[in-house]
């Protein structure tokens, strides 16, 4: 069976759902992450899968106070992680300006030489660093951004052996 | 995040401490060009040796500082990253441009010869 194990107890876990609400406040950056983090460790991943993960789940979250909020501290930055079978699913969503144009948001900058231009370098590390990643974005409305992490490959074999 | 800054020669050497997120970009900024200005300083080594976490935020902020010092004809180099940032600034590019030494004394020695020229 391809199962997540929860830390500790032994058991296996099929789904487990956490949902996380803070203030669009950068102060909130790393209690998202860590968050996230110590959810996705009840899945076998390694060390540096995790930190691929709060690096992903930090340039949505910066994304949603810088752009969707223009760095105001009243919005509200909801974040979902869900563990199904062998993957994580996260929403990282923001009711903030929204954009008219999401691929254009999510292009590459030739090299990342810019303080003010990191969107698309954000996006670099979210489609490095996840599977499936998809925006929705509306202007007005705000944007939400869902990326999926397989357990991986050798890690998954792992678990079928036992 | 803490920075701590010492003068070796001509190059001002920060070991910056913490995680490099948007919460402190402004500090690293602020901080970093007010040692360079006070020194007079044109070469810089950032010691990211105690950074726990680096994001794209991070890196726009150490970029910025390495386009000021470039425009100036100086130089900078990056110091024994960890093993989850030095990946990050490999995925971002930075290691095209800025050296990454694991040793100081050859940093200080690339650095006071020019550094690299990109």
């Amino acid at each position: 069976m391809i199962d997540g194990k929860a830390a500790g107890e032994g058991k296996t876990i099929q789904t487990n759902k956490m949902v996380l609400e803070v203030m669009s406040l950068p102060e909130n950056l790393g209690l998202t992450r860590v968050a996230v983090a110590s959810f996705a460790a009840q899945l076998d991943l390694t060390i540096n899968d995790l930190e691929e993960i709060k690096v992903a789940v930090s340039e949505a979250v910066t994304n949603a106070i810088v752009h969707g909020y223009d760095g105001r501290a009243d919005g509200i930055v909801k974040i979902t992680a869900i563990i199904s079978g062998p993957n994580l699913e996260l929403e990282i969503q923001d009711w903030g300006k929204g954009m008219e144009n999401v691929q254009e948001a999510m292009q590459s900058p030739e090299c990342c030489d810019g303080e003010e231009d990191r969107l698309g370098l954000g996006f670099t590390f979210i489609k490095t660093f996840m599977e499936q990643v998809g925006v929705w974005s509306e202007p007005g409305r705000g944007t939400k951004v869902t990326m999926r992490r397989s357990l991986p490959r050798m890690a998954r074999t792992a678990v079928l052996e036992n | 995040m803490r920075v701590e800054t010492r003068l070796t020669g001509d190059t001002l050497v920060a070991r910056i401490e913490g995680e490099l997120d948007l919460l402190v970009t402004d500090e690293f900024r602020e901080q970093v060009d007010r040692l360079l200005r006070e020194t007079g300083s044109r070469k810089l080594l950032l010691d990211l040796a105690s950074v726990s976490f680096l994001d794209s935020t991070g890196i726009g902020a150490i970029l910025g500082r390495y386009r000021k010092l470039k425009e100036k004809g100086g130089a900078m180099a990056i110091l024994r990253p960890q093993v989850q940032v030095h990946h990050v600034l490999e995925i971002s590019g930075v290691v095209r441009v800025v050296e990454v030494f694991s040793e100081e004394s050859a940093a200080l020695k690339t650095l006071r010869e020019g550094g690299k020229l990109s």
